[in-house]
């Protein structure tokens, strides 16, 4: 009886240390989860595409497709007799399901925007869907659902859009990370002030650091902005260093629609800069010509859709075409793949049209909505407001519907506003 | 898609992730799992049948997905053996996981249970783990590993059992030491 006691003490001692194993937490950030679950998808996705035709191929010949039917049968038959598990089948769907399935036209959702807008209206549809009260339209998950852009295409009533415009990691390029927020001109001051609080340098792989000390004084009304600089600024770095402040200034004072930027050193009128002597104000260029490519520093971080300077004479055409290259040195993908061609790019006063090759394969990856995401940030760039996709042998990639004339959007690489 | 992921992140996610890091005994790995489950999951999500309740189909989908690993671990430490022609030997080399920092930090007592449980099977395993660390009950523990309830109570039982053997008994060492 002792004994007994004592097994149950020492069972209940032990299922007490149990109890109190330290609970566990994720901090990964959710929405950069949920782009990496994207991301994984897609490249299944691909897979699954290449494995389906490879399987194509070889039933064409004729003996390998009698052996397959027998073996069908076969396997027909053992399925047949077999009992299966329904919790089971619900577990492993996700490897027999293809989502290759015919996706449902979603024209309307300009899902970019409104899904990551602070104010969003309830999107029905999906929660209709997680409640289980879907109708036979809507009920199916698609590949195109699962595509997003990273373009943002129009800002909600009493929303600003803005930039943070920062280095890459290497400090070769900059990288626009875009949000929307309430306008309150005193809050903007705060976000760029404090840049290097706000970008999470790590996880997005950029580096802030060229902010630090930086503090920034909007006056929206007047399309002007103060920025005061730390007297140590022109201890560190050269003029490269001083080249991505004044283009990032500019890249994130454009969508503002700041004219003039005025330096103040700790308050003082003017800056001094080691390259291009002292300022006192800068106008703000209207139009910078820029070719959009890829920069990723490693699977586990984002994908950017970088801004790479073109030159002020060169044509879109020119700058399409660099597209279809990367700089691997600097992290840098062609945002064209190799395999899409282009057959002819025409423009018509602000209409761009860009014609693919009759043989084209657009495929519906998350790859080709940032191929579209970044030529019509290219287009935005040489002045273009629309653009025509011809000759493309899908009607919807993502959220672009083909058929029709595409909007240039207003900025890229939006992120969920997340300023407390 | 996004809203049914973030719905159901709110509701699930931390007592997921932290199935999969006991599961697998390792931060990084549990990052990587969490995806693959919710991949499976939004693929398979409208074929949810709710004969289940959501909470256990998803600690199901965890379970399927950690043993998969576990699968392929296996395959790829034999080949590893083959290719050095450990083969037999292969037992001599621990499969223990180094602490994690996570329990590293914790008193001794919980240092020690940690261990144990490392040494339980994995059925064992997946059963103490839903039981008292994610607290779920025994129907919902049968639910998840789709055993019958009365699998569940006995494999608990040996499990404690075993625990209690492997405790006591290096606690019996540790006196005798002092």
């Amino acid at each position: 009886m002792k004994q007994n006691e004592r097994h149950q003490q020492q069972e209940k001692e032990i299922q007490s240390l149990l109890e109190k194993m330290p609970k566990i937490k994720d901090t990964q950030d959710p929405d950069l989860l949920f782009e990496k679950i994207q991301t994984r998808m897609m490249e299944e996705q691909e897979e699954q595409g290449t494995k389906k035709f490879a399987f194509h191929k070889w039933m064409n010949r004729p003996v390998v497709a009698s052996a397959a039917v027998v073996l069908l049968i076969v396997i027909l038959s053992a399925t047949y007799l077999n009992n299966q598990n329904p919790m089971m089948d619900q577990a492993n769907i996700a490897k027999d399901q293809s989502l290759m399935e015919e996706p449902e036209a979603d024209m309307e959702k300009q899902e970019s925007l409104m899904e990551r807008a602070p104010v969003k209206e309830p999107d029905n549809q999906d929660s209709a869907e997680f409640n289980g009260l879907e109708s036979d339209d809507n009920k199916m998950f698609t590949i195109q659902d699962t595509l997003k852009s990273k373009a943002v295409f129009s800002v909600p009533e009493n929303h600003i859009q803005f930039s943070y415009v920062v280095p890459d990691q290497n400090k070769q390029y900059l990288v626009p990370i875009s949000f929307i927020v309430p306008k309150d001109e005193e809050k903007l001051n705060d976000y760029f002030s404090n840049m290097n609080r706000y970008v999470r340098a790590d996880e997005w792989g950029v580096d802030p650091s060229l902010f630090s000390g930086i503090s920034f004084d909007f006056a929206l009304n007047d399309q002007t902005v103060t920025v005061d600089m730390p007297k140590e600024f022109n201890d560190t770095g050269g003029s490269a260093r001083e080249s991505l402040l004044i283009n990032s200034l500019y890249q994130m004072m454009a969508p503002l629609n700041i004219k003039t930027i005025y330096f103040t050193t700790e308050g003082e009128q003017g800056a001094d800069f080691a390259h291009f002597g002292t300022l006192t104000e800068l106008e703000v260029p209207s139009q910078q010509k820029n070719a959009y490519k890829l920069y990723q520093v490693s699977a586990n971080h984002p994908v950017w859709i970088v801004p790479i300077p073109a030159d002020p004479n060169s044509s879109i055409e020119e700058a399409i075409e660099s597209m279809y290259a990367g700089e691997e040195d600097f992290g840098i993908r062609p945002s064209i793949p190799e395999q899409i061609s282009i057959e002819e790019i025409q423009s018509d006063s602000e209409v761009l049209s860009i014609t693919f090759s009759q043989n084209v394969n657009l495929m519906p990856t998350q790859p080709m909505v940032y191929m579209f995401d970044a030529i019509l940030m290219t287009a935005r760039s040489y002045g273009f407001d629309d653009v025509r996709f011809l000759n493309s042998n899908v009607s919807k990639i993502g959220p672009y519907n083909l058929d029709e004339t595409v909007s240039v959007p207003v900025a890229v690489n939006l992120m969920p506003a997340a300023f407390k | 898609m996004k809203d049914i992921f973030h719905e159901l992140y709110q509701k699930y996610h931390q007592d997921l992730f932290q199935f999969l890091f006991y599961m697998v005994k390792n931060r990084e790995v549990a990052e990587d799992l969490v995806q693959e489950v919710y991949i499976k999951v939004l693929k398979s999500y409208e074929n949810f049948e709710g004969k289940s309740s959501e909470k256990t189909w998803l600690f199901s989908i965890a379970r399927h997905v950690a043993i998969d690993y576990f699968r392929k671990q296996k395959r790829k430490k034999k080949r590893f053996l083959d290719y050095f022609d450990i083969g037999e030997k292969g037992y001599l080399i621990q499969d223990e996981q180094p602490i994690p920092e996570e329990i590293a930090v914790q008193n001794d007592e919980i240092k020690e249970i940690y261990k144990c449980l490392q040494r339980c099977s994995d059925d064992q395993q997946s059963v103490i783990i839903l039981r008292f660390i994610q607290s779920l009950s025994i129907q919902e523990t049968a639910e998840v590993l789709e055993w019958s309830v009365s699998k569940v109570k006995t494999t608990q039982h040996r499990a404690m059992k075993a625990l209690k053997a492997m405790m006591f008994k290096e606690e019996g060492i540790n006196r005798e030491a002092k």
